[in-house]
């Protein structure tokens, strides 16, 4: 962008002349004492709960306890040039971000100022950060599929607009790359992504925006990153304000999704900062309200009704229903998902995404336990061809595990018990995916569709990811204009049965794989 | 620290309604807590050897006070190890003081001194505006610049030329 001198002389001049230099009337109060980002002040008899304070140096802060004759606040960013004494001031605003379109393709801190070096954001104004959830009446439930690309997930444990799906899983389970691989697939489907990144290290985050701009995603997603170095106020913040981002979509009649990555480090802050605080410690030294710190933040995820959507917008935007998707992600330590933030998630949520390290290490990737994972509304939202080709999956697999298990002691097996064992190898083959491809739903229809039909059977267990590569790119190039129809129109109709049938058959007899 | 304000306010209403009675300890209190500042005095209140009596007793000797109220206030504060609190205790007991006969106390932040004429005109405009009597501390601080800073209570009504130039400054920089 090119300005020139006379055109920035003019914005300075419109800013002086629309500048007045009124007496400022200011609630005031003096800092009491201050350290490891949490301050507590005398005086600030007008505080609100949730209010924005100013410190001296322009270093901001929330007021987290109103207490008798002072007032607890955290502080956002570097405390240090802070001393006793000093004069704080309240705001008279609730804490609050920028918002809008403008925002995507943006890397953002908690308070969403750019961190990215492109220059200021384009914002459609500031919200809240903290807002209730909308009402009961205000809802729809939730009926149209949010593709993740990902053929285990979307055939067994399907997403819907407006669900709340957990993702969780032990360190170095790829819980990271299902997420990402979500934001990837939703290039071109008008929904917009929200990532926040809560205590990574700035090296991940960081790759996470190189991948995603590689694939053209950065364009439809929001990062905002509250880092590890970061202060704890922050990394606490940090979902509230990327909800608030995604929520100005959902507001206003679009699709949104929003990724918090990950929850159990939200939890460690709120824990820090609580206990410097003295709120008293509960179970595993959280504070009484950490269930309340997920449970507030996970209910704004819904799928709004269309007269929500026209009374927020006053009648601009009609007939349009709006929702945000969230996908919380939890990291378990060995396996243990009774801990307390693991169980308080997994109850809140509509069903979580189960991630094992033994069957990472075994070469099944994405590592999904498709016994443990569960959609609980996702499938009112499954595709009708999918929820056709992918409804006895998660049973197949299940009678598969069963079958292996008991085959290793027994020598000879009956035909039908050999084939049932043959046939759940392949379906265990099908489901592995790479990273970043996600795979559209007629190309998930169709190789589920070739493995339900048996087509697979006679193809060599280690060939099968050959096959379907091969298989699926002779669909796309010789079959281009079916293959659109049936992303258009995801239903198995006697015919697409019929053409589906015909393909497998005709690309099986090159023998190209 | 904050735990310590809300204690002394518990005895700085006691006394003040003890001086609502007809007890006035305002003064004498004010005397004695600028001398438990006094390091020394803080090791004498410290001394578990010496009795509550006896270290009230010194104390009050020291702030050249004799007063009943006082010295049971300071044997009740010693034998609960609180005797830190009486500044607090003071400061507190002033405002409620002041509260109770519609008086404000006023800190007024200029750049130069300035002549008790404007002192008193000034006394009188904040006076007039807020229906109360004012006491007025003024403050000379250079770095203002210029205008003033009026601080009432929590309330701070910033016309300082500093002020003014920040505000400019944030509003060229958005």
């Amino acid at each position: 962008m090119k300005l020139d001198t006379a055109e920035i002389s003019s914005i300075i001049k419109e800013q002086i002349k629309g500048f007045q230099a009124s007496a400022a009337d200011a609630n005031v109060g003096r800092l009491i004492s201050v350290g490891d980002g949490v301050a507590l002040i005398h005086g600030l008899a007008g505080a609100m709960a949730g209010e924005m304070l100013e410190f001296p140096g322009d270093t901001l802060g929330m007021v987290l306890n109103l207490e008798e004759d002072s007032v607890g606040a955290v502080i956002f960013g570097e405390y240090t040039h802070l001393s006793e004494g000093d004069i704080v001031k309240c705001t008279g605003r609730i804490f609050e971000v920028p918002v809008g379109p403008g925002l995507k393709g943006r890397v953002l801190n908690a308070l969403g100022q750019p961190i990215d070096g492109k220059g200021p954001v384009e914002n459609d104004g500031f919200d809240a950060v903290e807002k209730i959830a909308p009402g009961v009446i205000e809802r729809k439930s939730v009926d149209q599929p949010l593709q993740t690309g990902i053929k285990a997930i979307d055939s067994m444990v399907p997403v819907g607009r407006g669900q709340r799906e957990l993702i969780i899983g032990d360190r170095q389970t790829g819980k990271t790359a299902i997420a990402i691989d979500t934001i990837i697939n939703q290039k071109g489907t008008g929904v917009t992504c929200v990532y926040v990144a809560i205590g990574q290290k700035a090296s991940t985050v960081a790759n996470i925006v190189r991948t995603l701009k590689e694939h053209d995603a950065l364009d439809h997603t929001i990062i905002v990153a509250a880092n590890a170095s970061e202060a704890a106020a922050l990394q606490f913040i940090a979902p509230y304000s990327g909800c608030t981002m995604g929520e100005y979509f959902r507001d206003r009649g679009e699709d949104a999704l929003i990724v918090y990555d990950d929850l159990t480090k939200q939890a460690w802050a709120y824990r820090q900062i609580s206990l410097i605080l003295r709120r008293p410690p509960g179970r595993e030294a959280y504070p009484g309200d950490v269930f309340y710190i997920h449970s507030r933040l996970l209910e704004r995820a819904s799928r709004v009704d269309e007269t929500y959507v026209e009374k927020f917008t006053n009648g601009a935007v009609k007939g349009k229903t709006g929702s945000l998707t969230s996908l919380p992600v939890i990291e378990t330590q060995e396996g243990d998902v009774s801990a307390f933030v693991p169980t308080n998630v997994i109850s809140i949520t509509d069903g979580q995404i189960f991630l094992e390290t033994s069957l990472f290490n075994s070469g099944q990737r994405p590592a999904i336990n498709a016994g443990l994972s569960v959609s609980r509304v996702g499938g009112a939202a499954q595709t009708k061809a999918m929820k056709k080709v992918g409804g006895g999956l998660r049973l197949d697999l299940a009678q598969y595990r069963e079958l292996a298990a008991f085959a290793q002691f027994a020598s000879d097996l009956d035909e039908a018990t050999r084939r049932q064992i043959e046939r759940g190898k392949r379906g265990v083959e099908v489901l592995k995916q790479n990273e970043n491809t996600p795979q559209s739903v007629a190309e998930m229809t169709a190789i589920l569709f070739a493995l339900n039909n048996g087509d697979l059977d006679d193809v060599e267990v280690n060939k099968v990811t050959a096959f379907e590569k091969a298989y699926l790119a002779n669909l796309n190039s010789a079959h281009a204009a079916f293959i659109a129809d049936l992303n258009a129109t995801p239903t198995l109709t006697d015919e697409v049965v019929a053409t589906l049938k015909k393909a497998v058959a005709d690309f099986k007899a090159t023998g190209t794989y | 620290m904050s735990n310590e304000r809300s204690i002394a306010s518990r005895y700085a209403t006691a006394l003040f309604e003890l001086s609502q009675e007809g007890v006035d300890v305002a003064a004498d209190l004010n005397k004695v807590a600028q001398v438990t500042l006094n390091e020394d005095a803080k090791a004498v209140l410290a001394n578990a050897q010496i009795s509550a009596e006896d270290r009230a007793t010194i104390i009050l000797k020291a702030a050249k006070v004799s007063s009943d109220e006082l010295k049971r206030l300071l044997v009740l504060l010693c034998s609960r190890n609180k005797t830190s609190i009486v500044p607090l205790i003071d400061e507190k007991l002033e405002q409620l003081i002041r509260e109770s006969n519609a008086q404000l106390m006023v800190e007024v932040t200029v750049a130069k001194d300035m002549s008790a004429a404007l002192a008193d005109k000034l006394k009188k405009a904040v006076g007039d505006g807020l229906g109360k009597k004012v006491d007025l501390s003024v403050v000379v601080d250079a770095s203002i610049l210029g205008g003033l800073i009026l601080n009432v209570g929590d309330r701070q009504i910033d016309h300082s030329v500093r002020g003014r130039v920040e505000s400019l400054k944030r509003t060229l920089s958005v």
